[in-house]
């Protein structure tokens, strides 16, 4: 089954070529773009002899891409090397790189040779993490994923998929939905690889909201694309018959002039047919298939649909058909692929590369924990220390992957310890206060000894943290004498020793009431905190009697928002990973006094949980 | 009073004697020692009323150090960073510990406690039950110190019925004896008795399974009728692993 192989060719050609970095561009370029009547062919060419030497790499880079999109491989990659070369002796940092080696690694693909594609497009994350460029990220993300799927490592696929979802958050819609339109076809890969029926509700949900969105853009190409998408999920439920409706339905939006499009349709329609068992009506598919094929000369697609009639001549019992379009698709496959060494070389080669790239993703993780260890060094020796002790036990990206969540988790703290390790300052500066000093330091301590043990537990029960909130609680009343006062109040039926909680999740909010909502008021301040159940859900309402909302906003904007933040990840990942509905609201007391912010969670028993979290 | 501070660090042995000189009232005499050979022959030719003690040190553990004390006639104090399974002995054998860095406040009330106990010492006592904790093989017959303000109770593990919260804190009810008041709260004993198959069967209650002898199924959620007839309520939600922990002990 390869119809998704396609999609690696149609994400790279739908990719707008543009600059990541500012200070080092092209302005020429900018010029020629804006001239409408301009091919890209056009404007590389002209740029290609331009005096300017970036305008002059700018040039090779489209040049490159548009070799590669005519396939004529073997030019792109002299054309796309030349680029790299004169980008690198421009003095642009290493960013300017991205799309010369988001090119390169297209045009390994094309030539099927997976591995170099790897390194290439791992180099490209690099660039695009270096740039901070999440849209560019995600669309390294995913390309990696679908090269580690055609090279059979499916679980290292879905991770790279994975670490593209968690950067969805991050983008503008536009950007949003053409990753997810990416992403769902690797999720459906992933399915293909594991049949783990996760990755498959996955592609339904991630297609439904591309329909959505492509609807309400007025968008026919992408509409048409969405109902294929869903399609595809029916065709792997089993489904011919809705799969055979949708793919009808996405016909109404196909724009007829666009082979591309008609080609897939008419192999996808074929496909389900031949899955029926009506093999004259996927023969008169096939065919069409085949037509739109040879007008769009593209030899990947032409190699599908010499399959389609293998297996067509092969479930008729017409083997010699069947052998004839297999030794078709073979001669086409053939000359996308240079294959002058013998496979005894192409192996070796393989596994030498496959070596090599290892090595490169282990660097670039490397180096990504080393970023955010030294942040934390700065922050807190013994908080980075022991990270530090931890992440070097890390053996496998999974573990990276959960590291980042862990990481997630402790990244409200250091704000916190900030603060606190202030208010120490101030007793030290204070004369005869040293034990006020050494006491506080000793209360400090103890919460950032529960804050590091509770950094590796992902969800902890009630009962534990209302003991935690208590004590930091207490902390802060140090950091703000007579300014509030709290209460901690629960349902005395509640089974606090049973109900989990994600950890760290209130602490944000509660600390938004005290050092933001309490500055500054002439009366005593009060957080009322309140664990009840409802609707067989947990609600959590963070209740206060300060500023509120409007005056916070305007002045603390930052603050809000990064306790927003930190939660709307974690809610993110644990409506994901349990299929809930999870959320929060933040809004104005009903009496017009303070805030209230209002938590519900999924209600998840320990007794219960015990195989699933 | 003489005290005798053992810690590897330097810095820490000092700091602890600055701050009891500082906020201690009364006058104290000071020796220090670096390890538990150093630490074994000071207590012998020093003879401290009080000890305060490093877990971790170069040459040994606070724990090596006690197991070659015959006959400890002082008060001891552990002194420790974040070794969890260290204080997790030292609440079931309710040594006084303190948690670095230290609160001046805390080591006050730990050294004018220690004061107040050399009529009764127990520590000799408490110290078999810490060691039996610290060992990787469990005892048989494992026993933990409840201590109160007035009072130290060794109860054997297996004679605790049940134990139950009442706000912040936890009463213990004993085979054949008066119920025990603690000052902490019933998730700190949860931790401590959970490892010798104590089981929460509700949020206000922890039970030893060895001591029901009915599971009545009768109401709604359940009850438990321990030995000497105490009831208990099972929450809702624990039936089932109340019942399957019954069958599975048979």
């Amino acid at each position: 089954m390869n119809r998704w192989n396609t999609l690696f060719v149609l994400l790279i050609n739908s990719i707008s070529v543009g600059f990541s970095q500012k200070p080092c561009m092209c302005s020429d370029y900018l010029v020629l773009k804006n001239i409408t009547k301009n091919t890209t062919k056009e404007i590389a060419a002209q740029l290609m002899v331009n005096g300017d030497l970036l305008c002059k790499a700018k040039g090779y880079e489209l040049m490159g891409d548009v070799l590669q999109s005519e396939f004529s491989l073997d030019s792109a990659m002299i054309i796309n090397q030349k680029a790299e070369e004169l980008f690198k002796k421009s003095g642009c940092s290493d960013t300017i790189l991205l799309h010369t080696y988001k090119i390169r690694a297209q045009i390994y693909y094309s030539k099927a040779d997976f591995t170099n594609a790897q390194s290439y497009s791992i180099k490209m994350i690099d660039c695009a993490e270096k740039a901070r460029n999440h849209y560019e990220q995600a669309l390294g993300y995913t390309m990696t994923a679908q090269l580690f799927n055609q090279t059979n490592q499916a679980e290292i696929g879905i991770n790279y998929t994975r670490k593209a979802t968690k950067l969805l958050l991050k983008l503008p819609d536009e950007k949003k939905y053409s990753i997810i339109s990416f992403l769902t076809s690797r999720y459906l890969w992933h399915y293909q690889d594991t049949k783990k029926i996760s990755s498959l509700d996955t592609v339904e949900m991630f297609s439904c909201q591309y329909l959505a969105w492509s609807k309400n853009i007025n968008n026919n190409k992408k509409i048409c694309k969405a109902y294929n998408l869903i399609q595809a999920v029916a065709y792997e439920k089993g489904d011919f018959k809705r799969a055979s409706t949708l793919l009808d339905s996405s016909f109404l939006f196909i724009d007829k002039h666009d082979s591309d499009a008609m080609q897939l349709f008419y192999y996808d329609k074929s496909d389900i047919m031949i899955e029926s068992k009506d093999f004259t009506k996927a023969q008169i598919f096939a065919d069409s298939a085949l037509q739109y094929a040879l007008i769009n000369k593209n030899p990947t697609y032409i190699a599908e649909a010499y399959d389609l009639h293998e297996r067509i001549g092969y479930a008729r019992g017409d083997f010699k058909q069947a052998y004839k379009m297999s030794k078709l698709k073979s001669i086409i496959n053939d000359s996308i692929r240079s294959v002058e060494k013998t496979e005894g070389v192409n192996e070796l080669e393989k596994k030498y590369t496959q070596v090599k790239n290892e090595n490169i993703i282990k660097d670039l993780d490397k180096k990504k924990q080393l970023y955010l260890l030294s942040t934390l060094v700065g922050i807190f020796g013994l908080l980075a220390l022991g990270f530090y002790l931890r992440q070097q036990k890390l053996k496998h990206r999974q573990d990276i992957l959960e590291t980042e969540q862990r990481l997630n988790r402790a990244r409200m703290n250091p704000h916190f310890f900030f603060n606190a390790l202030s208010t120490l300052q101030k007793f030290a500066l204070r004369d005869n206060d040293g034990q006020a000093l050494a006491s506080n330091l000793s209360k400090f301590s103890n919460i950032m000894r529960e804050t590091l043990e509770s950094t590796y537990k992902e969800y902890i029960t009630v009962e534990q943290e209302t003991d935690f909130l208590n004590e930091y609680l207490e902390v802060q009343k140090i950091r703000f004498p007579n300014t509030f006062s709290y209460n901690i109040s629960k349902n005395p039926d509640m089974e606090v020793d049973d109900i989990l909680i994600p950890s760290m999740i209130l602490q944000p909010f509660i600390e938004n009431s005290i050092e933001h909502g309490f500055s500054g008021i002439a009366y005593p301040g009060h957080v009322d905190i309140n664990f009840k159940i409802e609707n067989k859900e947990l609600m959590i309402e963070i209740s206060d009697n300060g500023l509120g909302l409007i005056t916070k906003i305007k002045e603390n904007n930052e603050h809000i928002s990064r306790a927003g933040q930190i939660i709307k990840d974690r809610i993110y990942l644990l409506n994901i990973k349990l299929k809930s509905k999870a959320g929060f609201s933040i809004d104005n007391n009903k009496d017009g006094i303070g805030t209230i912010v209002k938590i519900h969670l999924p209600l998840l028993f320990q007794t219960h949980q015990n195989g699933i979290l | 009073m003489k005290i005798l501070i053992i810690d590897n660090e330097d810095e820490i042995r000092d700091i602890l004697k600055q701050m009891i000189v500082k906020w201690s009232t009364e006058h104290h005499i000071f020796d220090e020692a670096n390890g538990v050979a150093s630490g074994i022959a000071k207590i012998n030719n020093f003879k401290p009323d009080i000890v305060m003690l490093d877990v971790e040190m170069d040459d040994g553990t606070g724990f090596d150090l006690l197991q070659q004390i015959s006959e400890p006639n002082f008060q001891l104090i552990f002194t420790t960073a974040h070794h969890k399974y260290a204080v997790q002995a030292f609440k079931f054998s309710a040594i006084d510990y303190l948690m670095k860095p230290i609160d001046p406040k805390e080591l006050s009330s730990c050294l004018e406690k220690a004061s107040q106990r050399f009529t009764n010492n127990t520590l000799q006592k408490q110290i078999i039950v810490m060691m039996e904790q610290m060992m990787e093989k469990k005892p048989k017959e494992p026993q933990i110190v409840l201590k109160d303000t007035d009072k130290t109770y060794f109860v054997k593990v297996s004679d605790i019925l049940y134990c139950i919260a009442q706000g912040a804190y936890t009463k213990f009810y004993i085979t054949e004896s008066e119920p025990i008041f603690m000052s902490r709260n019933l998730r700190t004993y949860e931790e401590m008795l959970a490892p010798e198959g104590f089981i929460r069967t509700h949020h206000s209650c922890l039970v030893n399974p060895s001591k029901i002898k009915v599971y009545d199924r009768k109401t709604d959620c359940g009850t438990l009728i321990l030995e000497g007839g105490h009831v208990l309520p099972v929450a809702q939600r624990k039936k089932d692993f109340v019942i399957q922990f019954l069958e599975r002990k048979g």
